[in-house]
């Protein structure tokens, strides 16, 4: 009945995609998303029955009376330690691979990722010399640690940017072969800061690797303003990436403001990227990752490519993170092992079947 | 209509494009042509809005381009680049509803009016049944077709297509250039073609603009145009210009080996 309704409400396209469709894959990605992230939850070094996990969300977090039938200790160990945990890797995942889908709309280039265009380091750089002044971490009521991983951001893509383009036309390889540059550079200057700096490097080191032990409540509720309206402006802007597949000169015939088209996408990218590395550190490939399986399953169009790499990204570091958590019991991995161990050999897949198409 | 007045262009310190005048009447298709280096293309993307004119006015129907922003200019002018990048994946539909996005809010991918005139576009360059189809799967005739049907679903009163016969065999260059003279007599378009081909632009084109450093060397009907004086001076080339006939087009015959 409802569906009907729904269906009703917007014109469907036989012919091309439409917004019905979009909204009833982006609800079932995040059922999907929800389901693994129950899943996730449940196991650990500790793993609680997939039962009371489901009791332990329906009662805590939305308040139905269930019997308590299961330990204290499995609640604990579900509201303070995993729940914000596995929330915190599902938004960075999501914010991540979104902003690589953005990358890769923005530059022509389905080998943009935050990580390879330096985006992620300067984020990392500029969280670094938060961390190193020893500024305070939360001032302006929110964060110092996103402001300035945002300028470290945005810097870092720009500068690459200018530089893959000084070559004449901004060719696939020239920006990530400029991104890895600055990214080097901006990781030799954090590492300048690091070893002129107080000793104590312990909270910036585990920060720089990458990761979500730790994670708190508050970090959600920090993260979320940040990262979901310049979600938002990119999903807005799908339609208008999809047009810009043409040529630059191309897309401004058929009305396209280009400078303004990509000072709003590459800002709202941007700022996705660094709010996410300001709470999770560097975290490699997700970006790749996440846009290519959407590419595969449905397609290259930007108006699900937007939303649904936010979904698969969030799935994607969610199990990542689970591996990182389970596979060194007691201890952990950082999960950028994991990422890497996934996503390297997918640039490799990317970047050879690319290859073959532009028959380079 | 369209009227180019006094177009000045400069890059680099040096004039592409100096004091350039034509006009084209609504429903005309008129050619450029012209050897290269001639600022064809640069003509084409002044018109466009691309290149802002250093001196001079575009003007349609009396509004100088100069003063629309890009999403006005393209509700009145669509063009076709030479050799278009197609972007992987997409269908024929996807790229021609792209041309309705001047049309087009944010958040709106098109209502059921937009995709008649899609639909109408593709009809218009035989290529209905392709709808579904990747780009990349299409021969270089369809392809540029696909693309001409994106500017038609612009719906502008002017079409500007650099080169659209480029790459393209004799059967497509005569089935292209039929239906391109089609679409300016059933609805009213002016038709801009730069052409390389000077018999294909004779045949098609009800008037030609021969340009040379930047300026309009000749303007007339194809006969009054292509003489072998013209060409020789312009091209720099010796050419032999015969009629098969006394009313017939001109052909022309290079001499030079």
């Amino acid at each position: 009945m409802v569906y009907d309704t729904f269906k009703k409400l917007i014109y469907v396209n036989k012919n091309g995609v439409n917004q019905f469709q979009i909204f009833k894959r982006i609800f079932l990605g995040l059922l999907s998303v929800l389901i693994v992230g129950l899943v996730a939850s449940s196991l650990g070094a500790v793993n609680i029955p997939i039962s009371d996990t489901l009791a332990i969300v329906l009662n805590k977090i939305f308040g139905v009376y269930i019997k308590t039938t299961w330990p204290e200790v499995s609640e604990n160990i579900l509201i303070n330690l995993r729940f914000p945990r596995v929330i915190l890797a599902g938004i960075v995942g999501a914010a991540l691979s979104i902003s690589g889908a953005a990358y890769q709309g923005l530059f022509r280039n389905p080998l943009a990722d935050p990580y390879l265009i330096g985006s992620a380091s300067g984020a990392g750089l500029g969280a670094a010399i938060v961390f190193l002044t020893g500024l305070p971490l939360l001032a302006f009521g929110g964060g110092l640690l996103p402001i300035a991983a945002f300028v470290g951001s945005i810097s870092a893509v720009t500068l690459a940017y200018l530089i893959g383009r000084r070559q004449g036309v901004l060719g696939v390889s020239t920006l990530i072969l400029a991104g890895v540059a600055v990214s080097s550079l901006a990781g030799a200057i954090t590492s300048l800061l690091m070893i002129k700096s107080d000793p104590n490097l312990r909270p910036l080191m585990s920060w720089l690797l990458g990761g979500f032990s730790g994670s708190r409540w508050i970090d959600v509720f920090i993260l979320l303003p940040y990262i979901l309206p310049p979600m938002f402006i990119l999903i807005l802007y799908s339609r208008t990436l999809n047009i810009l597949q043409l040529s630059e000169l191309h897309a401004q015939t058929l009305g396209v403001n280009i400078n303004r088209t990509k000072t709003i996408v590459l800002l709202a990218a941007s700022l996705v990227t660094a709010s996410a590395v300001a709470f999770s550190g560097v975290i490699g490939f997700v970006g790749l990752v996440g846009p290519h399986v959407v590419r595969m399953i449905w397609g290259p169009d930007y108006r699900h490519l937007i939303p649904m790499s936010a979904i698969l990204g969030a799935g994607f570091l969610i199990i990542a993170d689970l591996g990182a958590r389970v596979i060194a019991i007691p201890g952990e991995l950082p999960v950028g092992i994991i990422t890497a161990f996934f996503g390297a050999p997918f640039f490799i897949y990317v970047l050879r079947t690319n290859n073959r198409q532009q028959g380079m | 209509m369209l009227k180019i007045h006094g177009l000045e262009f400069a890059y680099d310190h040096h004039n592409v494009i100096s004091g350039l005048n034509f006009e084209a009447q609504s429903g005309e298709v008129v050619g450029i042509v012209g050897p290269n280096g001639s600022g064809k293309t640069t003509l084409f993307r002044l018109i466009l809005g691309s290149y802002k004119p250093s001196k001079g006015s575009i003007l349609i129907d009396g509004n100088d381009i100069d003063q629309m922003n890009s999403s006005q200019r393209s509700k009145l002018l669509a063009g076709v680049p030479q050799s278009p990048d197609s972007p992987q994946g997409f269908t024929v539909g996807d790229l021609v509803m792209m041309g309705r996005n001047p049309y087009l809010s944010l958040l709106d991918w098109g209502k059921p009016n937009d995709f008649i005139i899609a639909k109408q576009a593709l009809k218009k360059t035989g290529l209905s049944k392709h709808i579904n189809r990747p780009l990349n799967h299409l021969s270089g005739g369809e392809k540029q077709s696909a693309f001409i049907a994106m500017a038609l679903a612009q719906e502008t009163q002017i079409l500007l297509l650099d080169e659209p016969t480029a790459n393209l065999d004799l059967r497509n260059q005569s089935m292209l250039m039929s239906m391109v003279h089609g679409l300016s007599r059933e609805s009213d378009t002016t038709i801009i073609m730069a052409m390389h081909d000077l018999t294909l632009a004779a045949q098609w084109c009800d008037k030609l603009v021969m340009l040379l450093n930047g300026s309009v060397y000749a303007e007339g009907p194809p006969r009054t145009v292509l003489t072998a004086e013209n060409i020789d001076l312009v091209y720099d080339t010796k050419v032999e210009v015969q009629y098969s006939n006394p009313d017939s087009v001109p052909i022309i015959f290079n001499k030079s080996k």
